[in-house]
């Protein structure tokens, strides 16, 4: 276990951390993450012995750090610095072997037990084979693992690391941290700076995020690595999503010029509008719509629609994915054709799962204008139930049939009425 | 290491020392007067305490024991203490290019002899020289050291920055008493240039004695030596007392650089060659590389000497000077070598 508490650390006049308190425990791989200069490499440095704070404890083991001698801390911690150049040339075994000085007696050899260590680790790294290989002469991945093995082989109960990822190719970042969460499911503590927050939301229990020297969140990466944060953090505005596969949160940043876009626009031309859309099909439409008071839904929040109107910062009413619409979004839904001006129904394939949606529309008194590009019978996939309420629709009078997005767009307009 | 790899070095190494003993051999055997190898073969078992019948004359005795045998091993010992120095001057600075002299030892030095020579000061008979040398070398060292210490640590890059500094400083000085003193301006750069003429056996006593416990104490430090090339970080995250290695890494370099260059004048570019070389052969482990760089100091030197004093015999060119020929065309080899993509050893 390795807590900060209250950790205050000025570099002259300048506050790098104030007041950081956390608790690191066992099993668990925690993230740092937080913009440049937000004092993270700094507070790596107190937690390892390196650095001394201004005030607060780091306590290893219920034992002041600062009481602890240099060989006492690199029992209990080892680090990861974020770049490693000897300007000598060492062979990869002899790198990994310096990892056991704590261990080794000063005018002694390696003995026959502490090769065997050496080796079993070059194993588990996948480093045998180039253990007689020089450092310069790896690649950045490989030299990775060969300085995150020198640190394993110190058998500490804490690993630290400095950004290990930057600078890799995918499949070694992914290698690293899969590796990382090896070591950590044996009872090894791994704290890591992170720069990559999918890396982070994928493979860490813990994020602690910060923000000038403070502790923005700590909690699990839904906790932390929330929109709000990062926008505070960062200053950028994201999406975050769940990947319905591994569970893990994503983030995507979304470019400045979209939000520039919604801004600025006069409100005396907006008009609200709906849009019923689903599989993809409003994505020619969406940004057309852009300047007004849009929402989208009921859509699954896979649905490539859904991410269309989140990046557009758009209404959405959604609905979890692989499960029918419940009567919620549904009210929702209902709700929202009352209060909007223009209801436009995209050119969506219909299935069970989505087929909520056009019963809901049939009882729409709304102006509505239904974009059909391909006829309904080939997307309709309930054995014509959709067909039977669609054509019901189309045949009410508040409601346009057009064959392309230009069309609606000269409808929205005004310059035809709808 | 695998296994032939190894097998490869150890006879690699046998063979150096075998070199060693056989340079100094023929540095004993070569001369400007002309003894038979027997002869010197019979002097030094006799001188050994081995019963041997005298065939040689006293004058050929003396010039083997008294002249040429202390010249030979004072410039192996000399040559195994530069050694030494440059692999740890390499190491503390991480820096390729450093060696023993640059932290201003052989500078200062120089000025104090200068200074004794050029003034005519011998106020402490023979062994004035090395006693002002290695007090300047000493100064030198302090200056810089002091300049360099923060409440926290010692910061490598002032310490190679002060020491270029006061480098230049002295060297300027010592220009200034070459130009004052006309008439000694020749007797002045012989001292400088760095020569093993002349040198006593009391003189091979002292800097053995400083060689053998200096570099059993670097040996001590050799793995300090190897995390500290990774960083002061890494090397203290992993253990070591890194303030405390540095500062005794850099003592045992002063006294072995401050020694030799107090007995034997600025002997240049062994520092910097042997660690380059001796990195070729046995890799970068400071385990490894600080025997072997004494060793092929040792070779080297006693080479140097050999030749710089029967190249143009009966004159003698300074062996400083034939170094310093000998190792700019080395280290332009090694810089074209990196170029051409190879790692700079």
């Amino acid at each position: 276990m390795i807590k900060a508490e209250g950790i205050h650390f000025k570099y002259e006049v300048q506050v790098i951390l104030d007041d950081i308190s956390v608790q690191f425990e066992k099993g668990y791989l925690y993230g740092i993450l937080g913009p440049n200069g937000c004092g993270k490499t700094t507070f790596l440095k107190i937690l390892s012995g390196l650095l001394r704070a201004d005030h607060g404890h780091v306590v290893l083991d219920n034992l002041d750090i600062n009481k602890l001698s240099i060989s006492e801390i690199a029992k209990k911690v080892a680090v990861v610095p974020d770049a490693t150049t000897p300007i000598f040339d060492f062979s990869v075994e002899e790198i990994v072997t310096m990892g056991r000085y704590i261990y080794v007696g000063r005018l002694t050899r390696e003995n026959a037990e502490e090769k065997k260590i050496v080796r079993e680790i070059l194993r588990q790294f996948n480093l045998v084979e180039l253990k007689d290989r020089s450092f310069n002469a790896l690649s950045a991945g490989e030299r990775q693992k060969v300085i995150i093995a020198r640190a394993i082989a110190q058998q500490s109960k804490i690993l630290l690391l400095d950004e290990p990822t930057s600078h890799l190719d995918i499949n070694y970042q992914v290698e690293l941290m899969e590796m990382l969460k090896k070591y950590v499911k044996n009872g090894l503590i791994v704290v890591a700076i992170l720069h990559d927050l999918n890396l982070a939301g994928q493979y860490c229990n813990n994020v602690l995020l910060i923000r000038n020297g403070k502790i923005q969140a700590f909690g699990t990466p839904e906790m932390s690595l929330t929109r709000e944060n990062i926008k505070l953090v960062y200053n950028v505005d994201v999406v975050v999503r769940k990947n319905p596969f591994t569970n893990s949160i994503y983030v995507t940043p979304i470019s400045p010029r979209v939000i520039e876009a919604n801004e600025g626009v006069s409100n005396n031309l907006i008009k609200r509008i709906h849009v019923v859309a689903g599989g993809g099909t409003s994505k020619e439409l969406l940004p057309e719509l852009r300047g007004n008071d849009v929402s989208v839904g009921i859509v699954n929040t896979l649905d490539d629609d859904y991410e269309f109107a989140l990046e557009l910062k758009y209404e959405i009413i959604a609905e979890t994915p692989f499960s029918p619409i419940s009567e919620k979004s549904q009210n929702e839904l209902m709700q929202k054709l009352n209060q909007t001006d223009i209801v436009i129904l995209v050119n969506v394939p219909f299935g069970k799962g989505n087929l909520e949606n056009l019963k809901i529309l049939e009882n729409c008194i709304k102006p509505l204008i239904i974009l059909e590009k391909t006829p309904i019978e080939t997307r309709d996939f309930t054995e014509g139930m959709a067909s039977e309420i669609y054509n019901r629709i189309k045949s009410k009078t508040n409601v346009k049939v057009v064959k392309s997005v230009p069309e609606i767009m000269n409808l929205i307009d005004g310059r035809s009425s709808v | 290491m695998n296994a032939l790899k190894q097998v490869f070095q150890r006879i690699l190494i046998f063979f150096l020392i075998l070199a060693l003993i056989l340079s100094i051999f023929v540095g004993i055997l070569i001369g400007s007067v002309s003894i038979e190898p027997q002869k010197i073969w019979g002097i030094l078992l006799h001188e050994m305490g081995f019963p041997i019948q005298e065939t040689w004359m006293e004058g050929e005795r003396l010039i083997i024991i008294s002249l040429r045998a202390p010249r030979a091993l004072a410039a192996a010992i000399v040559g195994a203490m530069l050694g030494i120095a440059g692999v740890a001057a390499q190491g503390l600075f991480r820096n390729p290019i450093a060696e023993p002299y640059i932290i201003g030892i052989s500078s200062a030095a120089g000025f104090g002899t200068a200074l004794i020579v050029g003034f005519g000061l011998l106020f402490l008979g023979i062994f004035t020289i090395p006693i002002i040398s290695f007090t300047f070398a000493l100064i030198a060292v302090i200056i810089v050291y002091g300049l360099s210490q923060t409440r926290f640590r010692l910061s490598l890059s002032a310490l190679l920055l002060s020491g270029i500094a006061l480098s230049f400083f002295f060297s300027a000085a010592t220009s200034f008493i070459l130009y004052l003193s006309e008439d000694q301006t020749h007797n002045i750069l012989s001292y400088l240039m760095g020569s093993f003429w002349g040198v006593s056996w009391i003189e091979v006593y002292i800097m053995f004695c400083v060689l053998i416990p200096s570099t059993i104490a670097l040996f001590y430090y050799a793995r300090d030596l190897n995390l500290i090339v990774f960083g002061d970080e890494t090397a203290q995250t992993t253990g070591v007392k890194v303030e405390q290695s540095k500062k005794i890494i850099l003592f045992i370099m002063t006294i072995l650089a401050s020694t030799s260059v107090a007995f034997c004048g600025s002997i240049g570019f062994v520092g910097l060659i042997i660690p380059h070389t001796m990195r070729l052969i046995v890799g970068s482990d400071h385990r490894k590389l600080i025997p072997i760089a004494a060793i092929g100091g040792g070779i080297l030197l006693v080479w140097a000497d050999v030749i710089s004093r029967s190249l143009i015999s009966p004159l003698e060119i300074p062996v400083g000077i034939f170094i310093a020929l000998l190792g700019g065309p080395f280290f332009v080899y090694l810089v074209v070598k990196r170029k051409k993509g190879g790692n700079f050893v």
